[in-house]
Parts: C-alpha cells; structure tokens; sequence
C-alpha cells in the first residue's frame, strides 16, 4: 500500500468513534499525497508523445499513413472521422507536438491537456489498421491527465503564478492512474491464458525469426527457450501489479520490468512505447520518490482537508466518476469472453482488450466481383485501393474485410455498376496453423453489415494446433491446400486498376 | 603591503566575477550535455558510421597541423565510442566528475580532429562545451560525487564560471549574425537557394520561396543571430526570445539535418535564465544574494581570470580572421571554419581532377568519387584546402605504387549561391606541387565580382 506520511487529519478522525467502512474509503480516496511521481509520469507523458508527434511530422510516415491512401479503414460507428485535407494533417501534428511540450513542461497546461487528448484521438481514429494497444492506452492516459491537475505541481504554470502551486494531490487520483497502467499488465497477463500462447506460439515463431542478432541470436533460435519467454512473460504481465505495490518485492519487479521492456524494444521494435511504459511503470513507487530520490526540500507540507471522512457533493461526483471509470475499463476487455470463438481468430473483442502479441495470422485474401446485371465476373485488384499495411492488415479482419467490401461496392456503383456482389476466398493461418477458410467464400460481403453481433459468414477454426509450424510461402497455399470451390472465371474489364486511374 | 594599482585591481574583478551565484542552471546544464553528448554518440554507432567515417575511407583529411591524429587501430573506434557513451553518462550523473569530464572532453576533441570533411560548427561546439565543463566545478551539486562525499556539497559557484558558458553559447548566435552581414545574405539569394535546393515543404508548401518568405527568414534569421542573446538575457523580453529560439531551432531541425544539434541548442539556451531557474521551477526556496567571503584578489584567482580572459580573448579574436583573408570566405573557404559562418552558402560544384605523370608522361582523370565516400566528395567539391590534401593523396599513393613524381591539375567550376559557375582553382597549377600553408592561396582564383544577383 502507498507509504504517505500519516496526515494530521487522518490521525484525528482515526482517533475519535470508529469509523464507517463509507468513512474509510472516503478518507482514503481524498487523502493528500506528494504529487511529485505523477509530476514526473506528467512530463514523460508529454515528452513521449512530443517525440512521437515530431517523429511523424518529419517523416515521410506522415503522408504515407494519411494523406496518401485514398481509403480509410474506420472503426465502427466512427466512419465519419475524416483526416483533414491538403496539408492539414501536418498542422495537426504540429498542434500534437506542441501539445506535448505544453503537457511536459506544464505550460497552458489545461489548454495543452485538452488539445492532446483531442488531436491523438483523432489521429486514432482516422485509420484502424494503425490500431496498436499502446496508442489506446495513450488515449486513455491523456483522458486521465484532463482529469487530474497534473500541473499543481513542478509547472511554468506554477512558476507563473506561485499561489496555484500545491506539491499535493487527493490519493485517488495517483491510484487511478496506477490502476489504468494496472489494468494493461493484468489483462495482458490474463489474455495469454491462450491455448495457443502456452503451447508457446505464437513466441516461437518470432524468436526464430530472430535468431541472427548479434550475442542473443543463437540463444532464441533454440526451441527450448520457448516455453521460458512464453511463461515468463505470463507471469510478469500477471504478477506486475501486485508485486509492484508490495514493497518488498518493489525494486525487484521494476528491475525485471525494465529489461523486458528493453527486451521487447530489441525484438520487435515497437518505438517508444517501452520506453513510455518503463517512466510510467514508476508511479508504483512512493509518491514522493522523485523529491527522496533526488533530494529535493519540500517548503509547504502537506495538507488535509479538516473533514476527510464525510462525503460532499463534490466528492460524490469523484466517487461516481471512479465507478464508472473503473466498471468501464474493467468490463470492456472482457467482452471476448462471450462465447465467439477464438478472438485471435475471429477478432471479436480483439481491440481495446489488451491483447498483445497473440497472434501471427498470415493471410491471403482475393476479392471476386460480379455484375448481376450483366454477368460478369472478375478478380478485383486491391493495390490501388489500400496500402500494403491496410491491406495486411483488412485482411486478417472479418469486421475490416466487409468494412472494406462495402466501400468497394460504393466505389463500384458510382461508376454504373449498381448492384455488384463482392465474395472472397480468405485464406489464413493462425500461429503456425494450416491455412484455412475465414469467411464463407459464397456470401455476397457488399450486402453484410459491420455490426458487434455475431457474423454467421465467419467460418469458424477448425485446423487442430500442429506441432511443427506451418511454414509454406503465400502464393502456394492454394497450391498445396485444395479448397472446394467453385474457381471464378476472370473476365476482362473488371479489374479496378483500369477504373480507378484519374 | 599591496600597492595602489593592485588595490584597484582587486576592486575592479574580484568581488564581482567571484561572487557566488546559484549553481543550479549549471547543474542542469551539465545533466542535459551529458545526456545529449551520449546520445549524439550512441546515434552515430547505431548508425554504422563509424565504418563509413572513419575506417572504410582509404585516407582522411587532416586540420591543419593535426596531421598526426589518426583512427584507433581495429575495434579501436567501437571501443572509443562506447567510451564516450559512458563518460557522457558520468558526466550527467556528476560520477568521478573531474576525471570523467576532462576524459569526455579530450574523447571528444579527439573524434573532431580525425576527418575535416565532417566538419559542422555544432560538433566544433559541443568540444568547446566540453572542455568549459571540465574546467568548472559544475558537480558540486545534484551529483554522486557529492553522494559519496558529502562535503563536497556547495550550492553555489563563482560567477566567472556561469558567465564564461554564457559567453560560449552566445557566441555562435553573435558571430553567426555578423557573418550573415554581407550582399548575399542580405539580398535574400543565400536563403532562396536553400530552399529551392530542398524542394517541397508541408504546410509552407511552393510559398516557401515566393519573395515574401524568403526576406521574412532572411532579415527574421539575422535579427534573431544578433539579438537573441541580450532578448533572452532581459526579463521583459525573456519569454518571446525563448519562443524564438524554439521555434527557430525546430525550422533548423527539418530543414536541415543536423541531428541532435537543435534540441542541443534549445536546452542550451537555458543557461541566459536567472541561475536559480531550477529552484523556482522546483519551488525550493532561493538562496539570497551573497557577495564574495573574501575580497582580496588570491594569486589563484589572478590565475583563473587570467586563464578565462585569455581564452574569452581567443575565441573573440580566432573567428575574425576571416576578415584577414583576401576574398569572400564561402568561396575561398579561407578563414571559414571555426568562425560560427553556418548555413552562407549553397556552392555546387563539377570537379575534373587530371593526373600526369611526369617521368613517363602519361595522363589520366583521377574522379574523385573512385577514392572517396559520397560525404568526403560533396565536402571536397567546396573546400579548395581539401582539394589540396587530395591531390597530395595521389602523389603519395602514385608513387608508393611505383609511379613517378605525379602532377595534379583541376578544373572545378563552381557556383555560389545561384552565381553562374565559375572557375574556382587555378587549372594550370599542379596542387601536388603546392604546400598546405595558413597564408592565403595563390591558386585559388578571385570570385568574379560582377554576377553577385546573377538570374538565379
């Protein structure tokens, strides 16, 4: 539990009747504690995203992901955000950046706050095939940092105005956000309780891959370390939380957390993010770490409020606020419980689930078009359509598949062809299964419907585990497995690539 | 007995430049150099260019009479790097800091020294820093060393000490204003032809080299040079200055690839702040203003101004020499490095190099780019000195090889800042034959005067 110095208040409430659990809980909500970690996580926040921010904008990363395609994928309910015209989307990073830096140093900070939370929303939400855990968890952190007055303390906005500098905060708010990075390490724990993942795919698969860099190379290419990396990182996502909130075992988990976060930056290069998770992961740690750590004199002790122990209106609203917050992000991730399927198969639930590193799906997925009026029939090129990280990533996605094949027939019926059905032979494999059917090859995808239902047009994984991994290239798959279906004769003048040149 | 004049001597300096001041902008200081001298390190490893730079090339251009620094041997310049990596991180963290920072210092100077193509005013600065930072007790707080020996422990530092960075800082800014004084600058043409080389911006898109644009960065970049310093040393006009300076190292940092240097220079400029900027951000209370314990003028102190005045003296006087030179120094290239003249010139160039002979009285072209990398030929095509060391190059090759004594002659017609091209080297004078001297050049011909606002 959080070591602060025992309050003045707590002591006098403590000392008089015995208090009501209602009492309890609302003197341990609203006790004030130093402020200086969140301070600290505050401006590795906005360092992080800054970095982020500017990486983009000087990159060609930038028009590549939202200038460039001529088709978003969307998520579902969210079609109609758009990325703005013209060189627009460089101001937008721009405005990001700037945001980070303002969130960093605490300057204009309730503006700054704001603008981040919703400048990254948006980008978030232009493409989904960029959908990555870590950009959720930012966008839930940025909520978070609206919320709380990050800037109370170490902030140009408090060197502004000194009166506005408090070196204290309300013990739920250091809580919350100890809960919300919580929330990624237990859930990415329970997440790998996958048959799949304890068999020790698809980590297998990924570490072999590896196996010609320097020193470690010849290390992962063994398959008996497997099972340690699968295991391990099972038991380190699960028992995070709870060994870093008991102080004895504190140090220790940080010390393991941080090489393997450096682990995971080496593998598989996923930017920033471990280095973002490494500063945030100290939030665990007393809350005054920073000023022990370094030394620095504290002039205003803290303070509590005379009545810590009865329930205002306004802490009613905190209360409130809490239940809803914490039900939310408690119940979302397991909405892939409901009995679906396999998510990594069917992608149910898959997203803002915590769901990290579960699978490799290698796909192959063609696209067959026919004219009802006029009979014909014809393979649809997607290349003009969708770049290679979209299309990769549609592909392995039922909900995206008919997102796309919807936008398709669209395109379609706006160049006289009102009615065209669109079905698809997608093939996949699944952590080093053979390739299977994902959707059923009959159904006409441009008259489905994206939904959060049950699709009855998914096929469901029937291919068993195999010992050895399937490791056939994609353009023999058709080759090598023969599936019962009816072959469409291509015909000529159907291919989009003659339609779509401007 | 101290006699009148020394009295006053003792008056004019050492009350005020030994006064204590915070010492806290200088520990800060020190945490963020540490921090970006390893990084700018553990960028150039990552990017494998030590091979590139240092070992693939089969000769490296030498700064005039440092001829005798060559790369380590073998892994020689792995184990250098990773070296500089960690000194860098002792410095942050104040750890055995007067050994680690004079070893950083002489690590760094070192590496700029081997290869003069690689030239950049920043890497020239960052050495210079480093060697400041050796020379102040800048770990006396905020540090390991004061963990493991408490007494070391002092809040403040002699003002010399804090003044002396300052002056560094400044000095690129300053010098860069003056050199940015001159017809080509200030007609716009040197800034037109940057961006014109680099073809579309974002946002700014094809506006950036309309006539407007171009002017506002032009007169916009001298005046920021010239007043950015005393801008951010006033209170008034503190945080505007500061605004600029953001935003003007952030344009540098996507227009021109530099590296670390622009964050670098950001976080530098946070050495003009009050010295106690750290403690009111910290909200720790300030230390009051304390005049020196003692008044009278030590012979150790006489030794330290003397030292700090002599090298303030060669940095104002070195740059100028520039001014000594006959010509323009963006063409001669005489007097141009070590002088803070960044981003005068856009000077391309077509290099012919014909080799003779002269026992057997063969001839041939000897390109360039057959013995050189691509940064080595790009920086060989402005530089007539390293002209010269290349031509000196071949000789020497030409006969460890068995050849006879060899001729060099070069026909290499440049053009500067959108001039139509002109020659640049004498073409009758063999380079072989000419010694590398500090005099100016006879070889190099004078830039033609009349085609300063030639059509661009």
């Amino acid at each position: 539990m959080v070591m602060t110095s025992a309050t003045p208040a707590a002591k006098n409430s403590s000392s008089g009747s015995p208090l009501s659990w209602r009492q309890r809980v609302c003197r341990r909500l609203f006790e004030p504690v130093d402020n200086s970690s969140l301070t600290v996580f505050r401006m590795a926040f906005g360092i992080a995203i800054a970095a982020y921010a500017w990486e983009t904008f000087t990159t060609p990363v930038l028009a590549a992901d939202y200038i460039q395609p001529k088709m978003h994928l969307t998520y579902f309910g969210f079609e109609w955000v758009r990325p703005w015209p013209g060189d627009g989307m460089y101001l937008h990073f721009l405005v990001l950046f700037l945001a980070g830096i303002g969130t960093a140093l605490g300057l204009f900070y309730r503006l700054a706050a704001f603008m981040l939370l919703v400048s990254f929303t948006h980008v978030f939400l232009i493409e989904r095939a960029l959908y990555n855990n870590h950009y959720y968890l930012i966008i839930l952190l940025a909520f978070l940092a609206n919320v709380i007055p990050l800037h109370r303390g170490w902030s140009l906005d408090s060197v502004r105005n000194p009166r506005r500098y408090s070196p204290q905060l309300p013990q739920w708010m250091l809580w919350l956000v100890r809960f919300q990075l919580g929330i990624v390490y237990f859930y990415g724990g329970l997440a790998k309780l996958d048959a799949d993942w304890l068999r020790g795919q698809p980590m297998g698969m990924w570490l072999a891959a590896k196996s010609d860099l320097p020193v470690i190379g010849p290390w992962l290419a063994n398959g008996a370390i497997v099972p340690i990396f699968s295991i391990g990182g099972f038991l380190i996502d699960l028992l995070a939380v709870p060994l870093l909130l008991w102080r004895r075992t504190r140090l220790a988990m940080f010390t393991v957390l941080v090489v393997f976060h450096l682990l995971n930056s080496v593998l598989f290069s996923i930017g920033l993010f471990p280095w973002l998770m490494i500063v945030a992961t100290l939030i665990f740690f007393p809350p005054d770490w920073p000023r022990r750590l370094f030394q620095i004199p504290n002039a205003f002790p803290l303070q509590a409020t005379p009545d810590l122990t009865s329930w205002t209106p306004r802490r009613k609203i905190v209360g409130a606020f809490l239940a809803v917050y914490l039900g939310i992000q408690l119940i979302v991730p397991l909405r892939l419980h409901l009995d679906r399927g396999n998510a990594s198969w069917t992608e149910y639930g898959q997203l803002f689930a915590w769901r990290m590193m579960l699978r490799q799906k290698l796909t192959g997925v063609r696209f067959y078009g026919t004219d009802p009026a006029t009979g014909q029939q014809g393979v649809i090129d997607i290349t003009p359509f969708l770049t290679q990280r979209q299309a990769a990533q549609m592909s392995r996605d039922p909900d995206l598949i008919v997102h796309f094949c919807r936008q398709l027939a669209d395109y379609y019926r706006q160049r006289g062809v009102p009615e065209l059905q669109i079905r698809v032979k997608a093939m996949a494999s699944l952590n080093g299964r053979k390739p299977q059917l994902l959707i059923d090859p009959t159904v006409d995808l441009a008259q489905q419907h994206r939904s959060f239902g049950p699709q009855p047009w998914i096929m469901p994984l029937t291919e068993p585990f195999p010992s050895e991994p399937w490791n056939e290239p994609i353009d023999q798959w058709e080759r090598l497995i023969d599936i019962p279906l009816a072959a469409p004769q291509s015909l000529p003048g159907t291919t989009a690539e003659k339609a779509l040149t401007p | 007995m101290i006699d009148q004049p020394q009295q006053k001597l003792n008056r004019a300096f050492s009350p005020w430049w030994f006064d204590p001041v915070p010492i806290d902008s200088l520990v800060a200081f020190r945490v963020f150099f540490g921090i970006m001298a390893g990084l700018d390190c553990i960028w150039f490893l990552q990017q494998g260019w030590i091979a590139t730079t240092f070992l693939e090339p089969p000769m490296l251009f030498k700064y005039y009479g440092f001829g005798w620094v060559h790369p380590w041997p073998g892994m020689g310049m792995y184990v250098h790097f990773t070296a500089l990596v960690i000194l860098a991180a002792c410095v942050s963290v104040g750890l055995f800091y007067r050994v680690t920072a004079v070893a950083l210092a002489m690590g760094l100077i070192y590496v700029f020294l081997l290869e003069k193509a690689i030239y950049l005013n920043h890497m020239y600065l960052i050495c210079l820093i480093s060697g400041i930072l050796a020379a102040i007790s800048c770990h006396r707080a905020f540090s390991l060393d004061v963990w493991r020996r408490p007494a070391m422990f002092s809040d403040t530092i002699p003002r010399w000490c804090l003044w002396l960075v300052r002056f560094q800082v400044a000095l690129p800014y300053v010098f860069g204003g003056i050199a940015k004084l001159n017809l080509d600058w200030l007609s716009g043409n040197t800034m037109f032809m940057f961006f014109v080389d680099d073809g579309k911006y974002p946002v700014l898109g094809s506006g950036m080299t309309s006539e407007p644009v171009v002017l506002f960065f032009t007169y916009g970049g001298l005046l920021f040079d010239l007043l950015v310093v005393p801008c951010l040393l006033w209170r008034k006009t503190r945080a505007v200055a500061f605004v600029c300076a953001f935003a003007f190292h952030l344009m540098n940092s996507q227009l021109f690839q530099i590296g670390i240097f622009p964050w670098l220079m950001i976080g530098a400029t946070t050495i003009f702040l009050p010295p106690d900027w750290p403690r009111r951000f910290l909200q720790v209370p300030v230390i009051a203003p304390s005049r020196s314990s003692e008044s009278l003028l030590t012979a150790q102190k006489k030794r330290t101004l003397l030292l700090a005045a002599v090298y303030v003296a060669i940095q104002l006087v070195f740059p100028l020499r520039q001014f000594l030179y006959p010509g323009d120094p963006n063409w001669t290239d005489e007097g141009q490095a070590f002088s803070w003249r960044m981003m005068l010139r856009a000077k391309l160039a077509r290099v012919e190099v014909m080799a003779v002979d002269s026992r057997t009285g063969r001839r041939g072209p000897m390109p360039p780019e057959n013995f050189l990398n691509p940064r080595q030929v790009r920086n060989l095509s402005r530089s007539p000195d390293l002209m010269l060391q290349f031509s000196h190059y071949l000789a020497r090759e030409h006969q460890r090889l068995g050849g006879g004594p060899l001729q060099v002659y070069w026909h290499v017609e440049c053009s500067l800042n959108g001039r139509r091209p002109q020659l640049l080297i004498d073409p009758s004078v063999d380079l072989a034959a000419q010694p590398r001297s500090l005099w100016p050049a006879a070889w190099i011909l004078p830039l033609q005067a009349s085609s300063v606002l030639a059509d661009r």
